[in-house]
């Protein structure tokens, strides 16, 4: 359920103090946040936390959210935030000159043999800075732009970061379609 | 976008995660409602306060002494403090505590953390009588050293607590009904 008027309708009820409305809006956001906040922590218990920080910090200050649909991407900055300040000291951009990156050919479509679950696991085994850049990007549809913003980096430390990464993923990948991981 | 990226993209909710822990929402409900138990952003902390206070409680059991002119100064250095007017360093933390204001919705969760401060004050002075009783000077000395250092990482801790909240107000822009601090 992502209907604005049915999550707006929600948030109101919370505001007037009913405690059920939460957890029915916790019930609907919490694995798309856990897994945001995975995908850039790389770290489950931190992801926990941070959810767990950020869902409480909504509830509390819900009265300062200005459309009351728009609790989703409302909410969805604030785990960004605080993931990405969880990270910020562990963070760094390996150049392209430290790892061969080998051009591939998708034309077979090999990937689409490769289990989801492996996929998922190589995204996390991404280095810390084109990990987040990659999973911002691709999987939460930032522009490289907002993402030099949150990051505090340049637009073209974005793209290359994340052509680095996504050659990476590749590699990695086709390494476990010819051998496994 | 390349086929592989589109491939990816298009496939993302199968790589969201399929299960969460039920831990995570009674910890949020407790956080809410301000239950005991509660593990929230604030739960590292309070548990590290609690460990600092059960140790510097525990240290008093038998041991007192109310004069901090007697700490030989090379102890006061064993334990991290500069400067010998001890008294002095925890009433500048405390007033920077006293001046602060947080939003009105954090004020539990910090009265939380302030009552464990009083406590360990409060279990301090009545220990007074006992400590007078100790024969070993040194050790007494130790001792109410530590209880100074444990009193200082508390205020330390309720600080950054403060800083952290009021960050996060900072951060989104969030302009909450604010409340003063008694210490």
């Amino acid at each position: 359920m992502r209907d604005k008027s049915k999550i707006a309708e929600i948030v109101r009820s919370i505001r007037e103090g009913d405690s059920a409305a939460m957890k029915l809006l916790y019930e609907i956001f919490a694995k798309e946040m856990l897994t945001l906040s995975y995908r850039i922590t790389a770290n489950l218990q931190d992801a926990e936390d941070i959810i767990q920080e950020s869902f409480i910090h909504s509830f509390r200050v819900i009265d300062q959210l200005k459309e009351d649909g728009n609790f989703g991407p409302w909410l969805k900055r604030i785990v960004l935030n605080n993931s990405l300040k969880k990270i910020k000291k562990r963070r760094t951009y390996v150049t392209l000159e430290q790892e061969h990156i080998e051009e591939s050919d998708d034309s077979d479509r090999w990937y689409e043999a490769i289990p989801f679950n492996i996929v998922q696991e190589a995204i996390q085994n991404l280095p810390n800075g084109c990990r987040e850049i990659l999973t911002l990007f691709l999987l939460d549809n930032f522009k490289h732009r907002e993402i030099s913003e949150m990051l505090e980096i340049s637009v073209s430390t974005s793209k290359s970061q994340y052509q680095y990464g996504l050659k990476i993923l590749r590699n990695s990948l086709k390494k476990y379609g010819n051998e496994g991981l | 976008m390349k086929d592989f990226e589109k491939y990816i993209k298009d496939n993302q909710r199968k790589l969201d995660l399929d299960t969460i822990n039920p831990k995570v929402w009674q910890s949020i409900e407790a956080g809410i409602n301000g239950k005991k138990g509660k593990v929230f952003f604030l739960r590292k902390s309070i548990i590290g306060l609690t460990a600092a206070i059960l140790v510097g409680v525990f240290c008093y059991q038998w041991f007192g002494n109310d004069q901090k002119e007697s700490f030989p100064p090379h102890l006061l250095e064993d334990y991290g403090f500069k400067d010998s007017n001890v008294n002095d360093l925890l009433d500048t933390k405390i007033n920077v505590i006293r001046k602060a204001s947080i939003p009105v919705a954090y004020k539990n969760d910090l009265e939380m953390l302030l009552g464990q401060v009083a406590n360990l004050d409060q279990h301090f002075a009545g220990k007074i009588k006992q400590l007078k009783l100790a024969n070993s000077e040194t050790e007494l000395n130790r001792e109410v050293l530590e209880y100074y250092k444990t009193k200082s990482e508390i205020l330390d801790k309720v600080i950054d607590e403060i800083q952290k909240i009021n960050s996060n107000e900072e951060e989104y822009q969030i302009r909450s009904e604010k409340t003063g601090i008694q210490l």
